[in-house]
């Protein structure tokens, strides 16, 4: 009978192993960034919330890259309101300060977007050449724990970005909630949907919501203590 | 084709053919766009990599050096170092979700284009790199895309994974090498 037992149990463990493994190689929900070897998340400490952006105020004025018509604040607020909303999670941001700053500064503690055109944050995005980046989010990090310490946005500022789904233009909050996402230690997802889906068409606006898995992602990184998520077994 | 596969595809079809940019958002770029777009495409392995600080840039940028197999679009030596932001310096890290990091000894197919600053960079972020792999049984060279362009397909009594984009899934690498040359000597 033990043997028996032993052996079920040994099935199991290879089924639940290959399970895993299968799962994890193609049904994933929502991919965590992670660091070296031991993979280690990448996530903020809880006591960061609510997390304050700064917003260059080039953004509240309008850049030349930005439609006419546009209201950009409107815009990265309603992107913070998606992620931080979530009832079951214990992401919150507070509410945007503006700032002269126009570039990134490594290590001052200062969460920024920026939109604007400075040869810094031209240099990050790939300089004049149609690279097809339209933003990138810098993470500084520990590498020892993980622990998030900076995030910074930089929007692209050789693409045109408009609020109001103009021809031939990107939809900037659409683009600011995808780099939130990054923001929050999420890291890119694979099917075409998703929040987090590494693409984004012009005139597209569905990336403006977040996704379930992206909900998902924040539920279950950052639960929140008054409002666990309510779990049962099916 | 079920209504899913459906939207899916067309899905593809519109994302492949309207204005398609990367967040770490980027351009979807087919085989072709990557191409034209690139300066240099090369075939090559990972010799090391390491850490810079930028005071411009206020970043930390990772050089890697590559061992040129072969140089099917523009002309470079031997060795080739490209350049991305991120990496670690010390005991602080910088990371830029979407941004491609190689391993050393890792053998790559990179599309590349001159960036400011004397910098080559990958085109189209993780789109322009790929894989290369050794089939165990055939010895063949294959090609991985380093994106994770996959969608699950439910059939009746089980369910995979299958690459959105033909362009390089089980690709051959000479097959790739030989497409690339032929497609830069007519542009």
């Amino acid at each position: 009978m033990r043997l028996v037992n032993t052996r079920v149990f040994r099935s199991l463990a290879v089924l639940l192993i290959a399970g895993g493994f299968i799962l994890s190689e193609q049904l994933r929900p929502f991919v965590p960034s992670r660091w070296g070897p031991g993979g280690i998340r990448i996530t903020h400490l809880l006591n960061r919330f609510p997390l304050l952006f700064h917003v260059n105020d080039k953004a509240a004025t309008g850049t030349p890259n930005l439609s006419a018509g546009s209201d950009a604040l409107t815009a990265i607020k309603a992107s913070l309101a998606a992620w931080g909303n979530i009832q079951t999670s214990a992401v919150r941001f507070a509410d945007i300060q503006l700032t002269s700053v126009e570039s990134p500064m490594a290590g001052d503690g200062t969460n920024l977007i920026t939109m604007a055109d400075t040869p810094a944050n031209r240099e990050v995005l790939g300089g004049d050449r149609d690279t097809g980046t339209l933003a990138l989010t810098r993470l500084v990090f520990g590498v020892t724990n993980g622990k998030i310490s900076d995030a910074d946005i930089l929007v692209n500022p050789r693409y045109r970005f408009s609020t109001t789904l103009d021809a031939g233009t990107f939809d900037l909050q659409s683009v600011i909630t995808h780099e939130l996402g990054h923001v929050l230690g999420c890291d890119h997802a694979s099917a075409l949907n998703d929040t987090m889906f590494f693409q984004i068409a012009e005139q597209s606006s569905y990336q403006r919501y977040l996704s379930p898995d992206s909900v998902a992602f924040v539920s279950f990184t950052y639960p929140s203590v008054d409002h666990p998520i309510p779990i049962g077994n099916i | 084709m079920s209504r899913n596969a459906s939207a899916a595809a067309l899905m593809l079809v519109v994302l492949m053919s309207a204005g398609v940019a990367i967040a770490a958002a980027v351009r979807a770029a087919d085989l072709a766009g990557l191409i034209d777009r690139s300066d240099y495409v090369v075939y090559g392995r990972v010799l090391w990599h390491h850490p810079i600080w930028d005071q411009a840039t206020q970043t930390i940028w990772t050089i890697t050096e590559l061992q040129v197999l072969d140089g099917p679009k523009g002309r470079l030596g031997s060795v080739v170092r490209v350049t991305e932001p991120g990496g670690v310096l010390g005991d602080v890290g910088h990371i830029f979700p979407g941004v491609p990091r190689f391993r050393t000894n890792q053998e790559v197919v990179l599309f590349l284009y001159q960036a400011s600053g004397n910098r080559i960079r990958v085109t189209g972020m993780q789109q322009g790199v790929f894989l290369v792999m050794t089939d165990g049984a055939t010895r063949d060279r294959l090609l991985q895309p380093l994106v994770p362009l996959r969608e699950t397909v439910y059939e009746a009594e089980r369910s995979h994974s299958i690459p959105l984009r033909q362009r390089a899934g089980q690709q051959r690498l000479d097959d790739l090498l030989l497409t690339i040359r032929q497609r830069a000597i007519n542009k």
